[in-house]
This record gives C-alpha cells, sequence and structure tokens, in this order.
C-alpha cells in the first residue's frame, strides 16, 4: 500500500512541481468562481498543457485544478447567491443571507475551513481504502444507490414542513423538471416541448441554478433598488469576522464530519456527484440540527453543504483509481489526463502504478489546503463586494450568469433556460415558497429514478432487490429515521410543553 | 533581312524556354491550399472517453504535418445521444477549419434509428480523411456464471440479462444476439462501459459486449470472454475462439473514423488525408498512443469508406430491430 509514496512526496519537494500545484489552485479556484465554470472545463482546457510537463508534474498540476473549483464555487454562491458550480448549491441557502447581513468574511472562511476539512477527510477515506478497495466499489449497484438517493429525498420532509402544501408542490415541480428529457432506461423523451434535439438531454444544472438562484436575486435585488434599499450593512469585514470562521468549524465537528461522510459515499456511488452530496448533507443537517437560524444563514447549514462537496472527491477518487469507473465528470478528465501522460486507468492502476495513486492523492491535498488558505486569505476583501453599489454589482452579476450559462455547451436556448428559471425562482421566494425542496427534486430524481429503474430490471421486477443487501438496508433505515425524526422531535417538544404545563 | 538559321535557332531557343516554362509549371505541385490558424476538432463524446483521449493524442501531433502547423482545439460536443457532435461537423463551414472524430457504430446506429432527417446528418455525405482503432467486439460473461461459447448463451434457456451502456455496445448486443438466435434481455442505462463492466463484475447481469483491448483490462477481475467477433483469433486473446470458429459468420469491429464537413474541396481533403498517413508513420505519435493504452492502427479514406459501407449494411440490415430495442430501453 505504501509502495510509491517516497517518489510521489520527492516530486511535491520539487520547486517547478510547488509551482504548478499553486497555478493549478489558482486556476481551479477561478474557474469555480465563474458561473458555468468549473473543474471540468478548467482541467480540459489545462490538459494540452501538461504535453510538455513531465508525469509527476501534470497530474499534481490536473489534480490541484480539481480540488479547488469547489471551494471557488462557493465564493459566489455566498456573496451573491449564485452557485459556482452545481456543487455548491446548497451553499447559497446559508451562506448568502449570512453575507447579506454583513457576515461574508465569516462566511467565506468557514466554507473554506469546512470544504478543506472536509476534503481532507474524503481524502483519508481514499488512503483507508486502498487495500480494500475493490469490494467497496462492488457495494454500490443500483438498488445501494437508489436507497442513496431517496436518503436525500426524505429530507424533502424538512424543506415542507413549514408549509407542507406549498414545499411538496415545490418539490413536485423540481421533481417534474428532472424528468424532462431522453430517459436512458425507458426509452421516451419526456416533455420535449416540441425540440427534436434541444431537451434531450433534460434541463442543464448549471443553466437552472445560476437562473434559479443568481438570476431571481437579481431581479428582487433590482426590484427593491429601485424602493432605495442598498445592498449588505457591513458587518465583520476584518480579519477578525474570518478567523471566527475558522473557530466556527470546530465547534460543530459531528456535522462536519456526518456531512464529509454523506459527500464520501455519494461520491463512492455510481452516476451521482458533489451536487448531490451538497443537498443531501445540506438537508440531513437542516433536519436535525437545532440551529434556529436554518435556511436564515446558519453556520451550522453552511459546514454541512460545503464539507461535503470537497469531501465527494476523495470517494469519487475511489472507483476512479480502484477500477477506471470515473466517479464524476471530473474525475474522468483527470482520468483523461493521466492516460494521455502513458498512464492507462483501470484495475491494474493500484496492481502497477501505487506512485501514481499517491501523486492524485497529495495533489487533490495540496489543491484543497491552498485554495481554501487562499480563500482564508482574500475572503475580509471578497467580502466588500456586497458592500458595493447595487447599480455598479448588478449589472456584472447578470452577465456573468448569462455568460457562465451560455459557455457551458455554447448554446443560446441555455441563456433562456437561465432567463425563465430567474423569472420562475423570483416568482417562488415572492410568493413565499422555498426553493430548497424545487432543488432537492431537481438534483435528485434523476437520479433516483434510473437506479430504481435499473434495479427492478435486474431483478426482473421484483421489488424485493431493494431489501437484499446489508448497505441498501442501512440506508433505508437512515432513511426511516430521517423522514420521522421531525415529527419524533414535534412530539417530544409538544409532550415537554404538557408536563411543563402540568407542573 | 531574315537569317534562316538564326531564325530557326531562335524559334527553337524560344520554343525550348516556353516549353521548360510549361514542364516547370506542370512539374510545380498544386497550390497547398491554405489552413484556418485554429482547426476545431469536434468528438460527440465527454472528456475523459476512449476516443476522446486519442483525439488528443492526433490533436497534439497532426499539427506538424500540416501546412502552417494550425492549432487544434478539441471540442466535446456530447449531447443528444451523440448527434449533436456529428451534426456540429456537417453543419460546418468546409474551409478546414473543422474535423470531426466518432466512432463508426455510434454514428451509423443514430442514422438507423432516426433517419437521416432525425439524426440531423447524412454520414455517407462526409468526407472520411481516416480511421483508426480498429478492433473486434466481443462478448464476455461473469465470474460466477457457466457459459463458455455462443452456444451456451443460445441454450440459455431464459433471456440472458446483458449490462449495457446508451452506445454502441447496445447496438451491437441487439444484432449479435438476433443474429445468433441468443435470447436476452437489456439492462441499461449504465453510465459509461468501466460502470457497465462494474456491473458484470457486481452480478447485475450475465453478460456484457465491449471490445476487445477495453474487456481485457478486467479479465483479472473475474471477466470471462465468450467470443471474439471476428474471422481471425486476436493475439490479444490467442485461446479465445472467434464467432466464425463457433459456427456464426459474424464480424463485428468498432473503428474511430475522422470525417471532414459536406462539401470540403478535394484539396483540402486531399491535404488532411496526406497529414494524416504521414502522422500514423510518426514513431513518436505512434508511442504516445501505445503509451495511452491503445493500439494506433490505421486505415486510409479508401480502406475507411469500405468499412463505414459494410457497416452501414449491417446497421440497416438490423435496423428494425434496434429501433424496437431503443423504443423499449436504450
Amino acid at each position: 500500500m505504501f509502495e510509491g509514496i517516497a517518489p510521489a512526496l520527492a516530486a511535491l519537494v520539487n520547486s517547478q512541481v510547488i509551482g504548478f500545484v499553486i497555478l493549478g489552485s489558482i486556476i481551479g479556484l477561478v474557474a469555480g468562481i465563474l458561473p458555468g465554470l468549473g473543474n471540468i472545463q478548467a482541467m480540459a482546457v489545462a490538459l494540452p498543457f501538461t504535453f510538455g510537463m513531465d508525469r509527476l508534474t501534470a497530474i499534481y498540476f490536473l489534480s490541484a485544478i480539481c480540488a479547488s473549483a469547489t471551494y471557488g464555487g462557493a465564493i459566489p454562491a455566498i456573496l451573491v447567491n449564485i452557485p459556482g458550480t452545481p456543487a455548491n448549491a446548497a451553499t447559497t441557502i446559508e451562506g448568502y443571507p449570512m453575507a447579506k447581513r454583513g457576515e461574508g468574511s465569516r462566511a467565506l472562511s468557514i466554507s473554506a475551513t469546512a470544504s478543506a476539512l472536509g476534503g481532507l477527510i474524503g481524502i483519508a477515506s481514499l488512503v483507508v481504502s486502498i487495500p480494500i478497495v475493490k469490494p467497496v466499489v462492488l457495494l454500490f449497484g443500483p438498488p445501494e444507490t437508489f436507497m442513496l438517493v431517496l436518503l436525500g429525498m426524505v429530507t424533502i420532509a424538512y424543506a415542507v414542513q413549514q408549509n407542507m402544501i406549498r414545499g411538496l408542490a415545490a418539490a413536485g415541480v423540481g421533481v417534474l423538471l428532472s424528468l424532462v428529457g431522453f430517459s436512458s432506461v425507458t426509452g421516451v423523451f419526456r416533455f420535449p416541448l416540441g425540440s427534436s434535439q434541444y431537451l434531450w438531454d433534460g434541463i442543464q444544472d448549471v443553466a437552472f441554478l445560476t437562473g434559479i438562484f443568481g438570476l431571481s436575486e437579481a431581479i428582487r435585488s433590482g426590484m427593491e433598488a429601485r424602493k432605495g434599499v442598498t445592498v449588505a450593512e457591513i458587518e465583520h469585514v476584518g480579519f477578525q469576522g474570518a478567523w471566527q470562521g475558522v473557530k466556527d468549524v470546530f465547534l460543530y465537528p459531528w456535522t462536519l464530519v456526518r456531512s464529509s461522510v454523506v459527500g464520501i459515499i455519494v461520491g463512492i456511488a455510481p452516476g451521482v456527484g458533489g451536487s448531490v452530496s451538497n443537498v443531501v448533507a445540506y438537508a440531513m443537517t437542516a433536519q436535525i440540527s437545532k440551529d434556529p437560524m436554518i435556511g436564515k444563514g446558519s453556520i451550522e447549514g453552511l459546514i454541512a453543504a460545503e464539507s461535503s462537496n470537497n469531501a465527494t472527491y476523495g470517494g469519487d477518487a475511489v472507483p476512479t483509481l480502484a477500477f477506471g469507473i470515473p466517479g464524476s465528470a471530473a474525475m474522468a478528465v483527470l482520468m483523461a489526463g493521466l492516460t494521455l501522460h502513458g498512464i492507462p486507468v483501470g484495475p491494474w492502476l493500484m496492481r502497477e502504478h501505487m506512485e501514481i495513486v499517491w501523486v492524485v492523492v497529495f495533489g487533490l491535498v495540496a489543491g484543497t489546503i491552498f485554495s481554501c488558505f487562499v480563500g482564508f486569505l482574500i475572503a475580509r476583501w471578497l467580502a466588500r463586494i456586497t458592500t458595493m453599489p447595487m447599480g455598479l454589482v448588478m449589472p456584472v452579476i447578470v452577465v456573468l450568469i448569462l455568460a457562465g450559462s451560455f459557455a457551458v455547451r455554447q448554446n443560446y436556448w441555455d441563456v433562456l433556460v437561465t432567463i425563465g428559471s430567474g423569472v420562475f425562482g423570483f416568482f417562488l421566494v415572492s410568493h413565499g415558497y422555498s426553493l430548497l425542496p424545487v432543488i432537492i427534486g431537481f438534483l435528485l430524481a434523476g437520479s433516483a429514478e434510473l437506479a430504481f429503474v435499473q434495479a427492478l430490471y435486474i431483478s426482473e421486477g421484483s421489488p424485493l432487490i431493494f431489501f437484499k443487501s446489508p448497505v441498501s438496508l442501512i440506508l433505508l433505515l437512515s432513511s426511516i429515521a430521517v423522514a420521522l425524526y421531525p415529527v419524533l422531535k414535534g412530539r417530544l417538544l409538544e409532550q415537554e410543553r404538557r408536563h411543563e404545563k402540568a407542573a | 533581312m531574315i537569317y534562316p538559321v538564326r531564325f530557326s535557332f531562335a524559334a527553337l531557343a524560344s520554343i525550348s524556354i516556353l516549353l521548360g516554362v510549361y514542364q516547370g509549371a506542370m512539374a510545380q505541385p498544386a497550390k497547398t491550399p491554405a489552413l484556418p490558424s485554429t482547426i476545431n476538432f469536434v468528438i460527440p463524446y465527454i472528456p475523459g472517453t476512449g476516443a476522446d483521449i486519442q483525439t488528443r493524442v492526433v490533436a497534439r501531433f497532426l499539427p506538424k504535418y500540416l501546412p502552417g502547423s494550425p492549432t487544434f482545439v478539441v471540442k466535446n460536443d456530447a449531447g443528444a445521444g451523440g448527434r449533436a457532435g456529428v451534426q456540429t461537423v456537417y453543419r460546418s463551414k468546409p474551409d478546414g477549419s473543422t474535423i470531426g472524430g466518432a466512432y463508426t457504430p455510434d454514428a451509423l446506429a443514430n442514422e438507423a434509428l432516426y433517419g437521416i432527417e432525425g439524426a440531423g446528418f447524412d454520414f455517407s455525405k462526409f468526407h472520411l480523411s481516416a480511421s483508426t482503432y480498429h478492433q473486434p467486439y466481443t462478448t464476455s460473461v461473469g465470474p460466477k456464471v457457466p457459459y463458455k461459447t455462443l452456444d451456451d448463451l443460445k441454450k440459455a434457456g431464459k433471456p440472458v440479462p446483458f449490462c449495457a451502456t446508451t452506445g454502441m455496445d447496445m447496438s451491437y448486443i441487439v444484432i449479435q444476439t438476433r443474429a445468433i438466435g441468443i435470447p436476452m434481455r437489456l439492462i441499461p442505462g449504465f453510465k459509461g462501459a468501466p460502470t457497465a463492466m462494474a456491473g458484470l463484475l457486481r452480478g447485475d447481469c450475465e453478460a456484457v459486449s465491449f471490445g476487445i483491448e477495453f474487456t481485457n483490462r478486467y479479465l483479472k477481475d473475474g471477466a470471462r470472454p465468450v467470443a471474439v467477433f471476428s474471422s481471425d483469433r486476436q493475439t490479444l486473446w490467442p485461446n479465445v475462439p472467434t464467432s466464425k470458429e463457433q459456427g456464426y459468420n459474424l464480424e463485428l469491429e468498432i473503428s474511430l473514423v475522422y470525417f471532414l464537413p459536406p462539401g470540403t474541396s478535394a484539396e483540402l481533403t486531399s491535404v488532411f488525408r496526406d497529414a494524416q498517413a504521414k502522422l500514423y508513420r510518426d514513431n513518436e505519435f505512434l508511442e504516445a498512443v501505445k503509451a495511452a493504452g491503445f493500439t494506433p492502427t490505421y486505415a486510409d479514406a479508401k480502406r475507411t469508406q469500405q468499412l463505414v459501407s459494410s457497416l452501414s449494411g449491417l446497421f440497416s440490415k438490423y435496423a428494425s430491430d434496434l429501433k424496437e430495442a431503443a423504443a423499449k430501453t436504450q
């Protein structure tokens, strides 16, 4: 297991490699900040530039890009309510309210610390799983993946508890939106709306999320600006605010560990990634947290969202390095990078090239630590964006949103989807609907349906397949517990009140 | 006064000069068409796939064989079940600024399933430049199933479950099971060949069908080859009998074909064809392809056209079966 660790570490202390790790982290960070771009695009663009590098330097460079974009995506999510990547969707729910009340620097710092720790826990899981990696990868088939996604879906119970009918309606809309497009398990092109091709791949995550979060907020801010309302009142933008954020994360160790574990499991499961873990971990925390600020700028909620999505990379890397199964699109590009440098990825990688596995591990660690450290250092300056006049900031944000939406596929229809989602999001919020159930439905329902139907194909229609494996059963029991928790908590509180009255 | 001898000499000299100029002009190569400084290399696959990796290696080395050494930008246009990228090339200006690459079965299956109008392109109108990665398809079974031959699968007595992606493996599963008479049911929706292979090893299905090089990576983990769909035994698997040896004369091959937009001039097409012919003799390039885990085969435009025509005939023959399978599960 530890063979190959020495050459990997020896390469990392080389000044040239350190330089490329820093450069890669900055590239990933910037790509994450820009809506529509992420580590996939950044790595794909950077790939040709690695041809002149030796293979270890190139892999360090690409791994650093891979690890740093998700934290980058938290920055616009917190400051301007635009998830920089789909894996930062839930981050907006707690991060943006914090920024609005003048705690942008603290929120950025919480995000940086939670991202770094979550990322390190995820990578530690990769290292620990190396000796048992094959059985771990094969643990997750369609029934287990369905149960995992179900665990996320039941958190809708939390999201709708304030207003059941509105919440379920919003979740239903999210589910319906996720079903648009060609189904690879039923062969049906659903809700094509007259298009023969555009909606084939469904509604694009980036176009939808930047619209429903970012553009809807821009519309709302524009409306309020007309009424003379300014942006955030400035409170803690100094270094103290940032340092407070670091300390905050250590106040919630259980939330950090639990959310990171969710991220790791989601990463190992095929076909689901950071966008799912971010929502699942956040919603689970929201469901069981006692923090009254949940949904209104909660530190605990922000820790859950940001530790889980970064931990997912460790989980993603397990099937990628062990089996050649890319755990996510970003890992697929990293695989391409390895292959182009003469290291074909497959089940033999851990048998024959352990030094490469360690280079990826150290590259992910270095990228995570460096990007989060930079994020921490610049948090107090970045937070000042929220104090700038709305008239200056909003046009830039709207341009970034629309350009980001277009950049992913260079498709003008995606821009229209963003505008439509923005108007839809504005309508929902202004009529008292929460965006969380919409997002849970939209991000999870597609994966749930695929895994559910695949499982039934395997069992020839028998639902017993969902109860056969221990992993599946554990996940099912967890789902039941998470779903029942708010009900039981409510009853317990009611009983306590009665006892108090009686006393 | 005219001096006949001098005139004759002058006349001969003039004719010789004119002839020389003419011959010189004839001997000069035709003017090489200018290429744009940036060329888009469009592939209908996401980054990290086998086709993407091979195309990136080609994009890295091909410029030195093209006039002006243009820069290649690989564009992954993977939408609409692989149709989007091929359509992008189909609609591109035929000025040398765009070249496409796709697995032949993928492109032709889209045409067979949706017709020219539905697919959005007529593959026969592309100008093929070359093809590579020629390899036979194979069928393998999981570690815990008893089947050893195609006949065992045929006599399974129940539909044999095949794990499938939405790509070319599904088309080839349908074709081979229909041609041989293997009862089959598809377990579709696996995202990528490695995920389907993990499904086989986990026991989600009993069989898979992929190219020989890819399948070879998973033999140590338990995948067991049953047949290679070619007429000759393969050096990679010398002990695995071919479909022909097992009594089924069915050849299923994939290749990665490179093509230029319809309307590309013969001169421009020649430039790309010549460059690719030289590329596949470049040892540095061939070593880079091998290092990436692929065998760098090469077929020129004429041979590629034959392969495409032959495969097109196969897909036409089984079009109704493919449509039926796609209507149920793609």
